[in-house]
């Protein structure tokens, strides 16, 4: 029956086919026609059984039920192509936003972007991570004005032109200055605002810019969520606005995690930007301890994005070094080679002078305990040794599977302990199977000063 | 890691200078200390060198700690030289060693016990 109608639909010829309903109603179908298919067919049915009453609707003629379906069709072939449209948008913005980020175990990147949901159109919004030098990451969020294919073909221009010339080594003021240029030259992207940092992984000192853009979000180690408010200036290519385009730099310590956004994060209409920007701080607090790759959507989650604009996140965790990682062999003669190797490790992680010296000092005293009382010179075994920065401390865990023996001179007693309990802020001696000595001596703040 | 070459010993305004050189740790503290014990004969006044000492640990500690008292009971004064912003007198001052017994170099050590 419906294949009748499609097929009578498409040559045209037909209107509708009036049927009977199980229960005795009236019904029509009719089929829907849009640029020469039928999309499908459309099924009208009497509110009611044919009562006296229903005698005022006999205005309602077959031409007029056509030309419903007509409109219907019309509006549905619509809705289609904008959909269509929409995901050839999203199939573009996604595929441009793709793209390996680079890995270098210094620090650590998760992204987020999501499409506007109450609109059908895909933003402009974009991130992007990529080495500037041997030493150096770039990192960059953007918002393209604009809705649709152009306004995500025009991002893919714009995130290539940031990714091009920010490999230059003239610092993110520049990087925008260039920007400038390059969409003077260029039909779209006038408007475009973006945040551009560039982080160094050896000193950790952080350039950043801001064109027209929100500021990024700095959460450092044990510090209260700071946002970057220096370094502003305007949307690029914005003739009102200022173009002297300004950067700042400050020093970040291992640790710190860095957020940049587009305002389909923040903004929410009835709300101040200002009490946005203060709850996505607070956010970044609460979720300190998360781990990257869950953050970005849980924040954007626990943000509540309006969703009448796309929105993009990026966040970076500068990473604290790799951990110390060591297997002694239970020989005295291992501890030279153990302080030396652990001493470059501190130093590599910025700890000074006297910090370095306590935390080798009392680690080595620790192992040469469970060589001499775990494993009572039993050279075949190993004691396991692991440091790590931790926030503001370093951690040091020395662990051995050996039977724990009294030491057997007055003497000897409790000196090495003695000395790593003055060293170390935090002494913990778990005696299980074997015995695992954790210690953690906060370090001077100036430990990461270049 | 052996303790030879890590003990010097020379004459010095009528005392005997013990020079221990590099890490005194574990393992070449007892080597250190049986060196020391066999090298000086305590008869005036020794001093014990650390400026050239690079670390030292509880085991390093407990043989200074033994060979002053040798010297001590041999009726020798002993000083201990070791440069205030070093990381060996980190360590001496972390375990409470005497400040009386430390100077900040050897001259100094010398004057304090010259006869």
């Amino acid at each position: 029956m419906l294949a009748a109608v499609h097929t009578a639909g498409r040559a045209g010829r037909l209107t509708g086919v009036p049927l009977i309903a199980t229960d005795g109603r009236r019904a029509m179908v009719l089929p829907l026609r849009a640029r020469d298919t039928v999309l499908g067919t459309l099924l009208l049915t009497a509110a009611e059984q044919d009562t006296p009453g229903s005698a005022g609707r006999a205005g309602v003629g077959p031409d007029f039920l056509a030309d419903l379906a007509d409109r219907a069709a019309l509006s549905l072939d619509n809705a289609r192509l904008a959909e269509r449209d929409r995901e050839v948008a999203d199939t573009l913005q996604r595929s441009l936003l793709s793209g390996t980020c680079p890995q270098d175990p210094r620090y650590r990147v998760v992204t987020e972007y999501r499409p506007a949901v109450h609109t059908l159109e895909v933003g402009g919004d974009w991130y992007d991570v990529f080495a500037t030098s041997a030493e150096s990451v770039g990192i960059v969020v953007g918002d393209v004005v604009g809705r649709g294919l152009h306004a995500a073909s025009a991002m893919g221009q714009l995130r290539s032109a940031v990714r091009a010339l920010a490999t230059a080594q003239d610092g993110p003021a520049a990087v925008l200055r260039h920007m400038d240029e390059f969409v003077a030259s260029f039909a779209a992207g006038q408007m475009t605002t973006l945040a551009y940092a560039e982080l160094s992984l050896d000193s950790g000192e952080l350039r950043y810019a801001c064109a027209g853009h929100l500021p990024p979000l700095l959460i450092e180690p044990g510090g209260v969520p700071t946002y970057l408010w220096r370094a502003r200036s305007g949307p690029l290519g914005a003739t009102a606005a200022g173009r002297a385009r300004a950067e700042a730099s400050l020093t970040v310590p291992r640790g710190s995690r860095l957020l940049l956004y587009t305002d389909g994060l923040v903004e929410r209409r009835g709300e101040r930007l200002q009490q946005r920007l203060d709850r996505l701080a607070e956010l970044a607090a609460e979720h300190r301890q998360t781990p990257l790759p869950a953050l970005a959507g849980r924040l954007s989650d626990a943000m509540r994005p309006a969703g009448d604009d796309d929105m993009c996140l990026l966040a970076l965790d500068f990473a604290d070094a790799a951990p110390f990682r060591a297997e002694v062999p239970a020989r005295m003669s291992e501890l030279a080679g153990l302080r030396a190797a652990l001493e470059r490790w501190l130093a590599a992680q910025g700890v000074g002078d006297y910090d370095r010296f306590g935390i080798v000092l009392a680690t080595a005293e620790a192992v040469a305990n469970a060589i001499e009382h775990g494993y009572d010179f039993d050279e075949g075994r190993s004691v396991g040794v692991l440091a790590q920065v931790d926030g503001d401390a370093v951690a040091v865990r020395v662990a051995d599977s050996g039977q724990w023996r009294p030491p057997r001179s007055a003497l000897q007693r409790g000196r090495g302990l003695t000395l790593i309990g003055r060293v170390m802020h935090d002494l913990v001696i778990d005696r299980g199977a074997g015995t695992t000595v954790l210690m953690r001596r906060t370090v001077s703040p100036g430990r990461r000063a270049e | 890691m052996s303790g030879e070459r890590q003990v010097r010993v020379y004459c010095a305004g009528g005392c005997e200078v013990v020079q221990l050189v590099g890490e005194i740790d574990h393992a070449t503290a007892p080597l250190v200390e049986r060196d020391v014990l066999v090298s000086v004969r305590a008869s005036t006044g020794v001093v014990v060198d650390l400026s050239e000492t690079t670390f030292l640990d509880s085991a390093g500690l407990l043989c200074l700690d033994r060979v002053i008292t040798v010297f001590s009971d041999r009726g020798a004064p002993v000083r201990v030289a070791a440069p205030a912003a070093g990381m060996v007198r980190f360590t001496l001052d972390l375990i409470g060693f005497l400040p009386g017994l430390l100077a900040e170099d050897v001259p100094a050590a010398l004057a304090e016990i010259a006869v």
